[in-house]
C-alpha cells in the first residue's frame, strides 16, 4: 500500500449533491438543467440512486419539461471526461436499426455542470427510462417460462451487439440491465465501458463481486471484460426458463445477485448455487454450469464469447451466424476452445463434492440373457408339471428340479444386470461423501458449547482485569502511605532539634559567658597578694609561713576555712580549704585569723564581682554562632534528605505501579487478541455449519432417493421387469 | 483477506454510534463562530445518517445494507434516537431514512453563480438533538457497544464486521477506555473484527487532523489515547483513502481530529469493485 499516483480531486458526497440540489436554480447554469425539478422523497430531500461511483437523481426540465437522469459523481474516476467522449462517440456510430433491441442510452457529458459549495464538478445527462432492473422483472417474472427463456436469448443478443463493435460494458449485472415493458433491454451505467479509442488507458472499476471471474484483476480491460459475467447472466435465465423454482430456491429475496455468488466461482465445490445447477436434470443446465464453472479458473483474454452457447445459425442483422461449439478450432477464433474440450470431461472426477448422477430407479433394456432367462421360466413350469405325469421323476422334489435350475438361472442373470451394480456405486459415493460431512446438528451443539464455555471464561477474565487494577492501585496508596508515614517521623524530629537550636546557643552564650567572667575573677584575685594588704591580725611571719609552707600568697590560693576540735587541748583550731578541696593546717592560724582572711577574701571577691565583664565580645561570640549555624545546616541538608527520600521512594512505587500496569495492559492484549482470533474461528465454523447445513441436508436426500432406488432392483423387480411390456 | 466480505442486504453490517452527551461537550469550540461540541456532535451524526440513506438509496427505496445504532452516554446510557426511534438499540437503515424525529430548514449562504452569496434554506433531517449534561462514562458506552457488537456478529457471522464510531471530546470519566475499546475489537467475524473509529472534537488546539498514522502532533493525552484505541483501516479502506490524496501507511487509523467524519461512509464499498489505486 502506498500512496496515490498523484493528488486526486475530492468530489462530494451523496448527500452533498442532495443538498446542493434543493436550489437546482443556483447550482445549474446548463439551460436544460437550471430550475429544474427534482423529484424529491419523503423528507423533501432530492431522491437519489446510489452506486459505487455516483448518485443519480430525476430532474425534470424547466425549459423543455423533458425529464433526466442526472449523474452527480462521487469518486473521482481517471480520465473521465476523455472516457465519455470516447464512449459516445463510438455509440454515436451505431446504427439502432443495426442492434438487437433499443438498449442503447442517450447521455451527454456536462464537465463543470453542477456547484456545489464553491466547487464546480461534472455530471452526466442522461435520457430518462422506463424500465425495471433485471432482478426486479425476474421477480414478477420469473414463474413466465416463454418470456424468461425470450429473455435469454436477448440478453445473449445484446451482448453479441456489443462484441460485434469491440465493446465491453465492464459491469454486466442485475442493477444495470433493465427490462423495457416490451420485454427489451436497456443497458445503463457506463462509467466502466471500454470502446476501442481506450485501449491502453485502464480499468476503473472491476464490476459486482457476484458476476467475475475470480480472475479479473485491477489491469484488465479490454473487449472481453464482459464475457464471463454474460455467461453467467445467460446460465441464470436459461435455469429460470428451465426451472422456474429454482429464482426462488437459489435467489434471495435481498441477494445482490441472481443465482450464483462469488463463493460459487470462487470455491464451486462448497458452494449450493453452482452444485444445484451442475447436479440439474435438464442437460442444458448441467452443461453451462458445468461452462461457468470450467471458466472460473481461465484467463479473461481467453474465455470464449457467449454466442456460442447458443447452437445453430442464427440470423441477426449485426452478428454473422456462429460456428456450432462441436468443431473445436483455437481459442479466439470462435470454436470452443482445444484445451477446454478434454477438461469439460476430466472435471466431475477431480472435484471431490461433485454430485453423483444417479441412474434412473429401476431395470431398463433387456439383455439377451434377459430373454433367455424369461423364456426359461415358462418351460421350467411346464416341465414341473410333466415330469410327474410322465413319471420320469418318481419323488415330488424331482419336479421341482426345473424350478431350482430356473431360480437360480434369474439369480445369476439378475447379478449379471449393470443396474445393480451402477446403483450400488452410487449409494456408496454419496455415502462416502455423506460422511465426509460433519453432521451439521452435532457440529453446531459442539460449537455451541465451546463457545458458551470460552465466552464464560471471557467474561470472567474481563471482570477479573479492573479488580487486579483496583489492587494494583490499592498497592501502590499503600506504598505511598508508607513512605509519607516515614517521612513525617523523621521531618518532626528534625524540627524539633531544629526548634531547640536557639535554647542551645542561649545557653552556649551563657556558658561562655560564665566561663570569661570566672576568669576575670581567678585573674583578680590572684592578682590581690597577702603580702601587699594583710588582714588585720596576719603579721609578716604568718604572711611568710603562708607562703612558703602551703604556697597561699593571693586571695586565689584559698577559699575558705574549716573549724577542728583539738582534742588533746579541748579546743578549738581551723584549717584553709584550698582551690581544689585540699586543706591546709597553717600554724598560728586559728579560727579567728582564719575568719579574718576569708573575710579579706570576701572583700576582694565582691569588688572583683562588681567589676567582672557582663558581655561577650562578637569574637567570643563568633565561635557558638559559627557551632550552631554548622547545626542548623546539619538539620536543614537533613531534612531535604528525608524530602528526596520520600520522592524516591513516591517515584519507585510509582515506577512498580506503572510497570505492574503495562505488564497486565499487555496481558490483556495478548488476551484480547486471541479471543478475537477464536472469535473469528467461531464466526467462520458457524458459517461453515450453515453451508454445510445445506449440503449435508441435499446428499441426505440423494442418499435416501438411492437407497429407494436400490429397493428397485430386488429379485422380485427382476422378475416384474423380466415380463413387462416394454 | 480480512475485511472483504460483500455487504448486501443479506449480509448487512451494523454501524454504532457512541455519542458523548457529558456537560463537558457544552463547552464551544471553533473560530469565528463557536459552536458547542454537542452541536458539532449531534450535527456529525444527522449528516452521517443522511449520507448513509443517500449512499444505499436505490430505484425502490432506501436498502438495508447497514443496520445502525446511535447510542449517548452522559447522565444515562442508551439510544439516542428521538421521534419515533426513541429507545431503540439497532435498527435498520430503510427504518431509520424514514423516520427522522424531523426536518429542519437551516439557512445558509451559497454562490449565486455571479460571484456573490445568496441566502438559502436546505432541508434537514435530524435524529437526535444536542445533549449536555452529566459525566463521560466512555468505559459504559464502549461496553454497551460491546453487548451489541456481540449481539450482531453471532448472528451475521460471515458478514462484514460492524463498525463502532465514537464521537467525543475524549475525557471519559469512568476511567482509562482503552481496555473497553480493546473489549470491543475482540469480537470478529469470519471476515475480521469489529472496527473502532473516534472523532475527537476538541479545544485544546492544534492542527485538524483526519485518519492519521502517527499520534505525534495530536495536542493532548486524550486525543493520543483515542488514536491508540482506533483500529487501523483495513486495505480497502486506506486505499480509498489514498485516493483522496491522504497520506497513508500500515498504521493509518480510524481517527479523526477536529475534522469532518463523513468521508468514512464513502469508504464502505457496496456492489460494483472500485480498482484498487496504486
Amino acid at each position: 500500500m502506498g500512496s496515490p499516483t498523484g493528488p486526486q480531486r475530492q468530489f462530494p458526497s451523496g448527500a452533498a449533491y442532495a443538498e446542493a440540489l434543493q436550489h437546482t436554480q443556483l447550482c445549474f447554469q446548463h439551460p436544460e438543467l437550471k430550475g429544474a425539478r427534482a423529484e424529491l422523497t419523503r423528507l423533501g430531500l432530492p431522491r437519489a440512486v446510489s452506486g459505487a461511483f455516483a448518485s443519480v437523481f430525476s430532474l425534470t426540465s424547466a425549459a423543455s419539461g423533458q425529464r433526466y437522469a442526472v449523474k452527480c459523481f462521487t469518486r473521482h474516476v481517471p480520465d473521465q471526461e476523455q472516457r465519455y467522449e470516447a464512449i459516445s462517440s463510438r455509440l454515436a456510430l451505431l446504427d439502432p436499426a443495426g442492434l438487437s433491441q433499443p438498449w442503447k442510452l442517450g447521455f451527454e457529458y456536462l464537465p463543470d455542470a453542477v456547484r456545489v459549495g464553491k466547487d464546480l464538478y461534472p455530471v452526466l445527462k442522461m435520457d430518462w427510462i422506463k424500465a425495471v432492473t433485471l432482478s426486479a422483472w425476474l421477480d414478477a417474472h420469473h414463474s413466465d417460462r416463454p418470456a424468461v427463456g425470450r429473455l435469454a436469448d436477448r440478453f445473449e443478443a445484446l451482448t453479441r451487439d456489443l462484441s460485434a463493435h469491440g465493446i465491453a460494458h465492464g459491469d454486466l449485472q442485475h442493477g444495470n440491465l433493465l427490462v423495457a415493458s416490451d420485454g427489451t433491454f436497456r443497458l445503463v451505467d457506463y462509467d466502466g465501458m471500454y470502446v476501442p479509442a481506450l485501449a491502453g488507458l485502464g480499468g476503473t472499476e472491476r464490476g459486482h463481486r457476484n458476476y467475475q471471474s475470480p480472475l479479473r484483476g485491477n489491469d484488465d480491460f479490454g473487449a472481453e471484460l464482459d464475457r464471463f459475467s454474460a455467461w453467467v447472466i445467460f446460465l441464470s435465465l436459461k435455469a429460470i426458463a428451465v426451472d422456474p423454482a429454482l429464482w426462488n430456491r437459489l435467489h434471495e429475496p435481498s441477494g445482490e445477485f441472481l443465482l450464483l455468488t462469488e463463493e460459487d466461482f470462487k470455491s464451486p465445490a462448497g458452494s449450493t448455487g453452482l452444485r444445484t445447477l451442475l447436479a440439474h436434470a435438464d442437460r442444458a443446465v448441467s452443461d453451462l454450469a458445468e461452462q461457468v464453472r470450467s471458466l472460473a479458473f481461465q484467463p479473461l483474454e481467453l474465455l470464449p464469447p457467449l454466442d456460442l452457447a447458443v447452437p445453430g445459425p442464427r440470423t441477426s442483422a449485426t452478428a454473422t451466424p456462429t460456428p456450432p461449439p462441436a468443431g473445436a478450432t483455437a481459442p479466439g477464433t470462435g470454436g470452443l476452445p482445444g484445451w477446454m474440450s478434454g477438461h469439460l470431461a476430466e472435471q466431475p472426477a477431480t472435484t471431490p463434492a461433485t454430485p453423483v448422477t444417479a441412474p434412473p430407479g429401476g431395470f431398463h433394456t433387456r439383455t439377451a440373457l434377459d430373454v433367455v432367462v424369461a423364456v426359461l421360466w415358462p418351460l421350467a413350469l411346464i416341465a414341473a408339471l410333466l415330469l410327474p405325469v410322465a413319471r420320469i421323476a418318481t419323488a415330488l422334489p424331482g419336479s421341482l428340479i426345473p424350478l431350482a435350475l430356473a431360480a437360480t438361472a434369474t439369480a445369476f442373470a439378475r447379478s449379471r444386470r449393470t443396474e445393480r451394480v451402477r446403483s450400488r456405486a452410487a449409494l456408496d459415493a454419496l455415502t462416502k461423501q455423506l460422511a465426509h460431512v460433519e453432521d451439521p446438528a452435532k457440529a453446531a451443539a459442539k460449537l455451541h458449547k465451546e463457545r458458551t464455555r470460552f465466552e464464560a471464561a471471557e467474561k470472567h477474565r474481563q471482570a477479573t482485569y479492573p479488580r487486579t487494577q483496583d489492587e494494583l492501585t490499592a498497592q501502590y496508596h499503600a506504598a505511598l502511605r508508607d513512605a509519607e508515614q516515614r517521612r513525617t517521623r523523621k521531618l518532626r524530629d528534625i524540627a524539633k532539634k531544629i526548634d531547640g537550636l536557639s535554647e542551645e546557643r542561649r545557653r552556649a552564650l551563657a556558658k561562655a559567658l560564665a566561663d570569661k567572667q570566672s576568669a576575670y575573677i581567678r585573674n583578680q584575685l590572684g592578682r590581690r597578694s597577702i603580702a601587699q594588704s594583710p588582714p588585720h591580725g596576719i603579721g609578716p611571719k604568718l604572711v611568710a609561713r603562708l607562703a612558703d609552707d602551703h604556697g597561699i600568697r593571693t586571695a586565689a590560693d584559698f577559699t575558705g576555712y574549716r573549724t577542728v576540735q583539738n582534742s588533746s587541748y579541748n579546743s578549738t583550731g581551723a584549717v584553709l580549704v584550698l582551690p581544689g578541696g585540699r586543706r591546709a593546717d597553717v600554724r598560728g592560724i586559728g579560727e579567728a585569723k582564719a575568719a579574718a582572711l576569708v573575710a579579706w577574701r570576701q572583700k576582694v571577691l565582691a569588688a572583683a564581682v562588681a567589676r567582672q565583664p557582663t558581655t561577650l565580645s562578637a569574637a567570643e561570640q563568633q565561635p557558638v554562632e559559627q557551632n550552631i549555624t554548622h547545626r542548623r545546616t546539619q538539620l536543614t541538608s537533613r531534612h531535604t534528605a528525608v524530602e528526596s527520600e520520600t520522592e524516591t521512594a513516591r517515584k519507585q512505587a510509582k515506577k512498580r505501579l506503572e510497570e505492574a500496569r503495562e505488564h497486565l495492559a499487555r496481558q490483556n492484549t495478548a488476551a484480547e487478541t486471541s479471543a478475537r482470533r477464536k472469535r473469528q474461528e467461531f464466526s467462520r465454523r458457524t458459517t461453515e455449519i450453515q453451508q454445510n447445513n445445506t449440503l449435508h441436508a441435499t446428499l441426505t436426500t440423494d442418499v435416501e432417493a438411492a437407497r429407494s432406488r436400490q429397493s428397485e432392483l430386488t429379485y422380485a423387480c427382476y422378475l416384474r421387469f423380466l415380463y413387462r411390456a416394454s | 483477506m480480512p475485511y472483504t466480505a460483500e455487504i448486501s442486504r443479506s449480509n448487512p453490517t451494523s454501524i454504532i454510534f457512541l455519542v458523548d452527551q457529558s456537560t463537558s461537550m457544552s463547552d464551544p469550540i471553533g473560530g469565528e463562530v463557536p459552536q458547542q461540541k454537542a452541536d458539532v456532535v449531534a450535527d456529525a451524526i444527522n449528516r452521517l445518517l443522511t449520507e448513509l440513506s443517500v449512499k444505499c438509496a436505490k430505484e425502490e427505496g432506501v436498502r438495508d445494507y447497514f443496520h445502525v445504532a446511535v447510542i449517548g452516554y452522559g447522565a444515562t446510557v442508551g439510544s439516542a434516537f428521538a421521534g419515533s426511534l426513541a429507545g431503540r438499540d439497532i435498527v435498520p437503515l430503510s427504518e431509520v431514512a424514514d423516520n427522522p424525529a424531523r426536518v429542519d430548514e437551516r439557512s445558509k449562504r451559497v454562490p449565486d453563480g455571479a460571484g456573490g452569496l445568496v441566502e438559502t434554506t436546505v432541508n434537514f433531517p435530524l435524529w437526535m438533538d444536542p445533549v449536555a449534561s452529566g459525566g463521560t462514562p466512555m468505559n459504559r458506552a464502549l461496553r454497551y457497544a460491546e453487548n451489541l457488537v456481540a449481539g450482531w456478529t453471532e448472528r451475521y457471522p460471515a458478514g462484514f464486521p460492524p463498525i463502532v464510531i465514537n464521537l467525543t471530546d475524549g475525557e471519559s470519566t469512568d476511567g482509562e477506555p482503552s481496555a473497553a475499546a480493546e473489549a470491543v475489537t475482540a469480537h470478529a467475524t469470519a471476515d475480521g473484527a469489529a472496527l473502532l473509529f473516534n472523532l475527537h472534537v476538541s479545544a485544546a488546539g492544534g492542527t485538524p487532523t483526519a485518519f492519521p498514522d502517527t499520534a505525534d502532533g495530536l495536542p493532548d493525552s486524550y486525543a493520543r489515547t483515542l488514536f491508540a484505541m482506533s483500529s487501523p483501516l483495513p486495505a480497502h479502506m486506506r486505499a480509498y483513502a489514498a485516493s483522496q490524496g491522504r497520506r497513508v501507511s500500515e498504521t493509518t487509523r480510524g481517527f479523526v481530529y477536529n475534522a469532518d467524519i463523513t468521508s468514512v461512509v464513502q469508504f464502505l464499498d457496496i456492489g460494483t469493485r472500485a480498482t484498487e489505486l496504486r
